[in-house]
């Protein structure tokens, strides 16, 4: 393994406890943190392991922007027209970079490292864009049929190794492991400005069982669970972000976790896919911990407000990047805004101490794009003292 | 640690780490704790570990000795266990209560003194959590007040969680009803010299007035005090007062330590968070009712306040070394949500059986008995984890069939998202050897626990695959099961062929369980007791069903574990230091 390759995994652990827990997952031929891919890795880009933004030495990060999108990888012209309204707003605003919520490549991901599907789905529609985009699977990323049943997990694996491939068309995809985590930015004594933490919520929730063991819960979805917890209880990010595919609460028909797809789960055989232990997951890894949680899925865009179980952190539904859908009921969750039937994107700015949403709508047809509504508010996550005793 | 060494350091500890004690959670167990008195709310106060202890001025008393309810110890820890007595002494309040323990029943070896006070706001009752030098160790103890001395009592603390431990015997009992019988069961375990301690998973006091619910020859013979139902703190106080006169109860407590969980008669009958079925408006407000139990439950009971302004709370955990984790559980109050008797709500996703906290917290544990490498991870807890149906069958999560007809909504089978969500966290951790231990029922049963036992491709009923724990449920000290053997055979011959999971079950006899477990197995013996109509040293042992290590299942052993070699003597009936007194 390369040095550089070596360099940059380590970039991706938190310390020690974070090795041993990646050692933990070890043996189930998943790529989480790349410990299991083979020995002759293909080179790695020189570029990719750059910071996005480094904001001078002494100074340290005043403030970052990102943009959310999710469930955007149709290839089709809608994709292009939400593309173009990003470069757009990038342009004006600024972008440090992308966070890509799943369903990456419909309708059923890619079956190699040269798939089209890279192409098609990403490198094209999003050619004009100079940003990475930090990705994360969902379940047509993961699926062997049209309907995204999330079956074939194994196909994940070839999007992270795209992210290792010298032959990729540009070095804007980034999905160094199938869950993650990323830090942005520097502020004093070295803390990073933002932390992101990836969830791989497929094998967790899918609609149909795979039967490959390597994904099921005691080999994945546990040992994930366990290094998730640890990654955030160590993170000394000012910002913390978790991105994940499947929502936690959303008012699309997907619905929350614990009973997500109620009415369609007869057709299901997995007796996860109502999500009630991932949403445990979600809660027992993030709950109080984070200042924003950002999903996909429901092909709408959501804000819904704070709710006990997860704490202060704000809730993102941003998975109309290339599809649109009605809601299932609006009032399931209470929001502070949601636009169903339109594409669109969530643009974000963070300084330390407040963060600025941005709903942008996007005409499938015509490319035309408005800003739907924008909010500030104040860090969701306080500083927190020392830890109490337990 | 000499003792004088161990002495003064409990001194300094005593006195200016009080306030500590807030910090500190059941089952650390480590080097590290040192709150050496029970809170003051908890059921007395004690100042502890004082060396060369002055002695506190005793009020003048010419009565007969106050220590009418004898003696009691529990919630051992590896350096701590709670001391309990009362003091009964009409007219005298805040009074000093010294308690010595030894390692020897001649006291020629006293590690620790510490002093606490008997308060009339905590009706009597008097905790000390003593500090000790040494885990894994028998102990005796005895406390003086007003010029006598007490019984001698005896206890042990636990093996620390890195100390290897080969053999934990636990006795398991529940369900105490005064009026149906007698206690012959606690004697028959208070004679057992090689018991690391007792647990008691609930209902250790039953609410009922006379009449209501007991056996009617036995009740004329033990009659109820108060002679009403119970409802107000004064009620609570008198019925555990009356438990507590019991020589057979008062004998178990002494040569024991008890760890105790309540269920739903230590309040009123099936009890949920915010009711209970036997409780009506003409009672008044649930929520004093429910205060009115809590406090006189701490006061009587030798239990340490998990934290201690928030006594609703006992869930808690205990560490007997490498070898065994111990969860006590709270199905019955902190976090349930009022019961159902249909079988669509019993799966309403929302619902709750332990309430988020304490489900987390539960998880939390269970992950730490895994890493930590406990051998074992038991869970003492009130109603049946296993289903119990008039006919298993699938139970497909997304299709939500049920799992059949389901007869007992106030078990865990009436909470259906929450034995998901515990038996999907045993999966996910792949974790072995989990032993779930039940009370309630008033009867005995051993279980194989899978997350969908009524269907062939999930649960194999011929070999236990598909089973991910194991699950045995103690019949009751006196409350009564079927009333006839006749019934219970008719009853267990139905009920076994339609529960699949269900390998055996003895609705008839009262009695205790005997819980053995060494790093190979973990086994339950039943004993089962010939009457409970009259006072009687029978029993006999009727079945044994183990687990091996890494099965997760259960099979049938013939023979009882044989006892521990070399037990450490039992407390002494006589009371020398009185005597000499005398
Ligand atoms: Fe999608
Ligand atoms: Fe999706």
């Amino acid at each position: 393994m390369s040095n550089d390759r070596r360099a940059f995994l380590r970039q991706l652990l938190i310390g020690g406890a974070s090795v041993s827990a990646l050692a933990a997952c070890g043996g189930q031929g998943g790529s989480e943190g790349g410990e299991d891919l083979p020995d002759d890795p293909p080179k790695v880009n020189p570029e990719p392991d750059e910071p996005p933004v480094e904001s001078g030495g002494v100074k340290g990060t005043e403030s970052m922007s990102f943009i959310a999108i999710g469930d955007m990888g149709t290839g089709n012209i809608g994709q292009y027209h939400v593309a173009e309204a990003m470069r757009q707003i990038i342009e004006a605003q600024g972008c440090d970079f992308v966070l890509g919520a799943g369903d990456n490549i419909y309708e059923d991901g890619v079956t190699s490292v040269d798939d089209n599907g890279f192409l098609d789905s990403f490198e094209y529609p999003y050619q004009n864009l100079d940003v990475p985009f930090y990705m994360c699977l969902g379940n047509h990323d993961c699926a062997s049929t049209i309907f995204g049943g999330g079956s074939d997990n194994q196909r994940g694996d070839y999007q992270v190794d795209y992210h290792y491939s010298d032959k990729r068309y540009s070095t804007k995809w980034r999905m160094p492991a199938r869950f993650y985590k990323e830090s942005f930015g520097k502020l004093a004594q070295e803390k990073p400005f933002l932390d992101l933490f990836v969830v791989d919520s497929n094998p967790l929730t899918s609609f149909y069982i795979d039967f490959d063991e390597r994904f099921n819960w005691k080999n994945y979805g546990y040992p994930q669970q366990l290094w998730m917890k640890e990654a955030v209880n160590e993170s000394e990010a000012h910002w913390k972000i978790a991105m994940s595919h499947v929502p936690y609460l959303s008012n699309g028909k997907h619905g929350n976790a614990g009973n997500l797809d109620e009415g369609m789960r007869v057709i299901f055989s997995n007796p996860d896919a109502d999500g009630q232990r991932y949403k445990l997951f979600l809660e027992e890894a993030f709950s109080h911990k984070i200042d924003m949680l950002v999903t996909g899925h429901d092909h709408s865009l959501q804000w819904i407000k704070p709710v006990e179980s997860m704490g202060p952190a704000h809730i993102i539904v941003s998975g109309a990047g290339g599809k649109s859908d009605k809601f299932q009921d609006p009032e399931r969750n209470p929001t502070h805004y949601q636009a169903e039937n339109e594409l669109g994107f969530v643009w974000v700015h963070l300084t330390e101490e407040r963060m600025l949403l941005e709903f942008y709508l996007v005409n499938e047809d015509t490319g035309e794009f408005r800003l739907g509504y924008s909010r500030e508010e104040t860090k969701p996550v306080q500083e927190v003292a020392a830890p109490t005793p337990a | 640690m000499k003792r004088r060494d161990f002495l003064v350091k409990s001194s300094a500890a005593g006195v200016s780490l009080v306030a500590l004690s807030a910090c500190n959670g059941a089952g650390s167990g480590g080097e590290e704790v040192v709150t050496a008195t029970s809170d003051g709310n908890a059921g007395g106060s004690g100042l502890a570990g004082t060396s060369g202890l002055a002695k506190p001025a005793m009020p003048e008393w010419g009565g007969p000795s106050p220590f009418q309810h004898s003696v009691a110890s529990g919630d051992p820890l590896a350096r701590q266990v709670i001391l309990w007595t009362r003091i009964t002494a009409e007219g005298l309040d805040e009074v000093p209560v010294i308690v010595r323990v030894s390692r020897d029943p001649e006291f020629s070896d006293v590690v620790y003194e510490g002093v606490g006070y008997a308060r009339s706001q905590a009706d009597y009752t008097v905790k000390i959590d003593a500090m000790l030098p040494e885990a894994n160790t028998t102990w005796f103890y005895q406390f003086e007040s007003l010029g006598y001395f007490s019984a001698i009592g005896r206890t042990k603390t636990t093996a620390h969680g890195d100390q290897s431990v080969e053999h934990l015997r636990l006795a398991v009992m529940a369900c105490a009803n005064y009026s149906y019988g007698y206690f012959n069961a606690y004697r028959k375990v208070a004679f057992r010299r090689d018991l690391d301690a007792v647990l008691f998973l609930g209902d250790y006091i039953y609410e009922y007035g006379p009449g209501e619910y007991g056996d009617p020859e036995v009740e004329a013979l033990r009659p109820l005090d108060p002679p009403h139902g119970i409802v107000t703190l004064s009620d609570y106080r008198r019925r555990y007062a009356l438990n507590r006169t019991d020589q057979d109860l008062q004998e178990c407590h002494r040569q024991h330590p008890f760890i105790c969980v309540w269920d739903d008669h230590e309040f009123a009958d099936n009890t949920w968070s915010d009711g209970a079925a036997n409780h009506n408006e003409g009672e008044g407000d649930f929520s004093d009712r429910k205060r009115a139990a809590v406090q006189a439950y701490y006061e009587w009971m030798p239990i340490r306040p998990v934290l201690p302004d928030r006594q609703v709370r006992i869930y808690r955990s205990f560490e007997f070394g490498q070898l065994a984790s111990l969860m006590m559980l709270d199905t019955r109050l902190i976090g349930r949500d009022q019961q159902t008797d249909s079988p669509v709500t019993a799966r309403d996703r929302n619902r709750s059986l332990l309430g988020d906290d304490q489900q987390n917290w539960l998880f939390e544990q269970l992950e730490h008995s895994q890493t930590r490498g406990a051998q074992w991870h038991l869970l003492g807890q009130q109603v049946m984890l296993a289903p119990l149906t008039l006919g298993a069958l699938p139970d497909t999560a997304n299709l939500d069939l049920g799992g059949g007809a389901q007869v007992n909504y106030d078990q865990w089978d009436g909470y259906e998202t929450s034995r998901r969500a515990l038996l999907g966290r045993i999966e996910a951790m792949g974790l072995d050897n989990a032993v779930v231990l039940t009370g309630d029922i008033h009867s005995s049963w051993a279980m194989d626990v899978s997350l969908d036992p009524g269907n062939w491709f999930a649960y194999n009923r011929f070999t236990g695959e598909g089973s991910i724990a194991v699950e045995f449920v103690t019949p009751a000290v006196s409350s009564p099961g079927a009333p006839t053997k006749g019934i219970s055979d008719l009853a267990k011959a139905f009920l076994i062929p339609a529960n699949p999971h269900i390998k055996w079950l003895d609705f008839y006899h009262r009695g205790y369980m005997i819980l053995d477990v060494t790093p190979e197995r973990c086994q339950a013996d039943w004993f089962h007791l010939e009457t409970v109509s009259e006072p009687s040293n029978q029993e006999h042992f009727a079945m044994g069903w183990y687990t091996a290590s890494g099965d997760n299942h259960i099979q049938a052993s013939k023979v009882p574990c044989a006892p521990k070699h070399n037990a450490p003597p039992l407390a002494p009936e006589h009371n020398v230091q009185q005597e000499a007194l005398a």
